[in-house]
């Protein structure tokens, strides 16, 4: 793949808090048009990744490059071109999802009501039901449609099953595989979930330290896939990794 | 974008507005019900509308604490600084909600308070006066910007509202502080129409940009406390200019700078030998009131100066006892202010001779210039007594050499010495009527003549009324009698113009038709008339005493007078030896003034419009600035 093009570079990539190193020197890329799925338990960095992609944290060290750009120099443009999906849904709980969507639309020249709409519709999202009284699952689920109304060239997951019931948990899923197969939208989604990382995942990086500890290429995923139960095998993968780490 | 995070800050915050919104009405009418007497007319209105505006402010204002600080205290702040150019959109939409709030509140306030007028009083409440608006409501509509602008800081940093507002006010004391003190030790201090604009401004501005920073730079500054660290010293830094300001004008209040055009120079005094002059002076046109006189000691050999360091507001500083010495220059110069320190200066080296600044100094200080005062009084009355000013009172010293004062109503201002006497100006220059004070009986004298027709010359045991136009001969005043004689030894038309040492009045008495006045030499007491050896005066030409004081002399004692001509006011020297009048000065504006002679042939003069201090010689156009150099 032609590095330059892809939408996450990552090159030497430290970040501290105070004394303490969230990531240390981390070397991570994406590929275009795939879904990678960042693996790795609490407190590993993945949020603190997430956060420096959207350009509200500064890294101590390295360079990072968002669809080839400083995220932090450029954080207007770099934010304008990607969707982002926080842990928590963390929209004003007075709004409804219409208010939200028309609260985000002034913000990127590329958002389609339209779209919202229809696919709020698809994924049984409540339009005129503030976000105080949906469900998380719907919440989430509305995020994830403000998320991609304006179609983003990178979108970002930050554990979006965390908190979810099973039945949520799978709402939402089916939400997500049905809007990244929908379009060649190059998604990073962070998790501990295993079960979420082998149903949705072409790439699968374990993040561990602060620094990437295995990357399992989509051929290799589907190798294992068919070699049997991929979760299992992944749980033995980070226990491993960790351990090498 | 704006809109949306206006119509975000309406949805998230309507209830508290709505709440500030009735608080504001029910406030304000209950203001004009408890307050608003319609029959005391304009006071009361006048007070309504900046309590109104005070209220609406303090309300509009805690709701601003929470504009910010609920925001952060909710964690909204994080999905604000994801979103694209969010924050600064949303900081914006902020301060424009406070504003309009702010507006509106007032307005609903208002509203309030004039319906409530309308039904308790009769007719509307007549708001819309210029006494109104330029009064306490110009105060609050000025500091509402300010204050509310360091209450997003604030809130910023704080981050919970009801405490914002605390919060800036104690910031904004910090900032003000450097003013406060300003004014505590310069209560006279003004500020200028460019400072109340500039400082206001620059406090706003700075205000501004610290809320405007933390608010958009909160998460990366971490916690509020670290978001204050991080912002605080770059708004201090932008007050710098408003304290720069007001650090200039103190110097401007305090300092006098000879060089600048707004520079004036007031009393001066001659020190013995003609060396130093003791100079009151301020740059006046800086400020919107006058700054207090600085008194200086200048060197008229080279120019040089120095400022003694004592000031007094209300001018005056120089305390030489008020009786002068005949050749107007002094040994000793006494200077001070109002509760502050007192000064001796030496006349002949300008060097201090003591500073008093303790209590007990002070309280020493005051019999030494009593002390001056009554050693350098000329006046002495029949039996002994002797009569000086002290700080603006007349005191007499007793039978016993025990000083009294004297009670001075309803005169109620300084007397003016004058030759072996005094010459007082009216007390109510408005009644028409003079009133002149007879120091020996202490009682007034009321001749029934206009008072601006009239000159006074006193001697020791009679007054002179002279008038100065009109067919009437010149009077005199019998302090035993109490009543107004003729005055054998003067004729018809003669003007009195001055007493000489030995008692004979110099006299202007008109030759022929001509309208020319010849100067006359005439002794009271045989009557006897000689003609000086004087030119005449033209027609134009009027010699007389300075207004409120003696003639000046020369060393030599020749008086020197004031020349009243159509060119304008000079002075003119009667040379006894030589018969003639040298002339000094004509053209002259109405701040140059004659200071004293400092020998017979030059005298120390204020010229260019009282900026600076001069050496003219009698009988030439010559004129030699000494200070400023």
């Amino acid at each position: 793949m032609n590095r330059s093009c892809s939408p996450l570079q990552a090159v030497g990539i430290e970040k501290h808090f105070g004394k303490k190193v969230v990531l240390g020197r981390l070397d991570f890329e994406l590929p275009v048009g795939q879904v990678t799925v960042l693996l790795g338990r609490n407190g590993a960095g993945k949020t603190t990744l997430i956060r420096l992609c959207l350009g509200t944290e500064r890294p101590t060290g390295g360079q990072l490059r968002i669809l080839g750009r400083d995220p932090v120099k450029h954080a207007s443009e770099v934010r304008r071109r990607i969707g982002f999906v926080p842990d928590v849904p963390d929209a004003y709980d007075w709004m409804t999802a219409r208010d939200w969507f028309r609260f985000l639309r002034p913000h990127f020249p590329g958002f389609s009501m339209k779209r919202a709409i229809a696919l709020s519709d698809s994924l049984a999202v409540p339009l005129q039901t503030p976000f105080r009284a949906l469900s998380r699952g719907q919440a989430t689920k509305a995020m994830l449609v403000g998320a991609v109304a304006h179609a983003p060239e990178l979108l970002l997951l930050d554990e979006p099953f965390a908190g979810l019931d099973p039945l949520a948990h799978d709402d939402v899923l089916r939400a997500i595989i049905s809007e990244y197969r929908a379009g060649e939208r190059t998604v990073l989604l962070t998790t501990h979930d295993l079960e979420v990382a082998s149903r949705v995942a072409d790439r699968i990086a374990m993040l561990d330290g602060g620094r990437i500890v295995r990357e399992l290429a989509p051929d290799e995923l589907e190798e294992r896939s068919a070699s049997g139960s991929l979760p299992a095998q992944l749980r033995h993968e980070m226990a491993e990794s960790v351990e090498v780490g | 974008m704006f809109l949306v995070h206006l119509w975000k800050e309406w949805r998230d915050h309507r209830m508290l507005v709505l709440a500030q919104m009735l608080i504001v009405a029910v406030g304000s009418g209950l203001i004009v019900w408890l307050t608003g007497d319609p029959d005391t007319g304009g006071e009361a209105q006048r007070m309504l509308a900046p309590a109104v505006l005070l209220l609406a402010s303090v309300t509009t204002l805690l709701l601003g604490g929470d504009l910010v600080a609920g925001e952060l205290r909710r964690g909204k702040h994080r999905l604000l600084s994801r979103l694209p150019d969010a924050v600064p959109r949303a900081f914006l939409a902020k301060v424009v909600a406070l504003v309009l709030s702010g507006v509106v509140a007032a307005a609903v306030g208002l509203l309030s308070a004039e319906l409530v007028w309308r039904s308790v009083g009769t007719g509307g409440l007549d708001l819309w006066t210029s006494e109104t608006w330029l009064g306490g409501s110009a105060w609050i509509l000025v500091a509402f910007p300010i204050v509310a602008v360091w209450t997003l800081a604030a809130s910023c940093w704080i981050r919970q509202g009801s405490l914002a507002l605390p919060g800036a006010v104690i910031v904004l004391g910090v900032v003000l502080l450097p003013f406060a003190w300003i004014v505590r030790w310069h209560p006279d201090i003004r500020p200028l129409p460019f400072d109340l604009v500039a400082v206001p401004a620059v406090i706003g501005v700075a205000g501004l940009v610290a809320a405007y920073r933390s608010f958009t730079r909160g998460l990366r500054f971490g916690g509020g406390g670290a978001s204050a660290i991080a912002v605080l010293p770059l708004a201090l830094l932008l007050c710098v200019p408003a304290w720069g300001l007001g650090y200039r004008r103190l110097v401007q209040w305090t300092t006098v700078r000879p060089e600048a055009q707004s520079f004036q120079i007031g009393e001066v005094l001659l020190g013995e030998g003609g060396r130093f002059a003791f100079v009151e002076a301020r740059n006046s046109s800086d400020h919107w009131t006058k700054p207090p006189y600085r008194t200086l000691a200048v060197n008229l050999r080279d120019g040089s100066w120095r400022d003694t360091g004592v000031s007094w507001e209300d001018g005056d500083a120089l305390m030489t006892p008020a009786f002068a010495a005949p050749d107007c220059q002094y040994r000793t110069v006494a200077i001070g202010g109002a509760g502050g320190p007192r000064l001796f200066l030496d006349g002949r080296t300008g060097r201090d001779g003591a500073r008093l600044s303790t209590s007990a100094d002070r309280q020493a200080g005051q019999g030494r210039l009593r002390e001056l005062a009554r050693e350098t009084s000329s006046l002495t009355f029949d039996g002994g007594r002797k009569a000086w000013f002290h700080r603006g009172v007349l005191e007499v010293s007793g039978d016993d050499g025990q000083v009294e004062p004297v009670p001075w109503n309803p005169l109620d201002r300084p007397l003016h010495p004058c030759g072996d006497g005094f010459l007082f100006r009216p007390a109510n220059k408005s009644s028409g009527s003079p009133r002149y004070f007879d120091l020996n009986l202490m009682t007034q004298v009321e001749p029934d003549w206009p008072w601006w027709e009239c000159s006074v010359l006193i001697r020791k045991d009679r007054w002179i009324v002279s008038r100065r136009s009109g067919d009437s001969a010149p009077v005199l005043w019998n302090p035993l009698r109490r009543t107004f004689e003729e005055a054998p030894f003067l004729e018809k038309n003669d003007r009195v113009i001055a007493v000489l040492g030995s008692g004979d009045l110099v006299v202007g008495a008109p030759v022929g038709d001509g309208g020319k006045e010849r100067l006359t030499l005439v002794s009271p007491h045989t009557a006897v008339r000689t003609r000086l050896l004087f030119e005449d005066l033209s027609p134009a030409e009027t010699l007389r005493l300075p207004l409120g004081r003696s003639a000046w002399t020369t060393p030599e004692e020749d008086p020197v007078l004031v020349l009243d001509s159509e060119e304008g006011q000079g002075y003119g020297r009667l040379d006894r030896s030589g018969g003639r009048i040298d002339r000094l000065l004509i053209r002259m504006s109405v701040y140059d003034r004659f200071v004293a002679c400092i020998d017979k042939e030059t005298a120390l003069i204020v010229t260019d419009d009282g900026h600076a201090l001069a050496r003219a010689r009698f009988s030439s156009d010559e004129v030699e600035i000494l200070f400023p150099r």
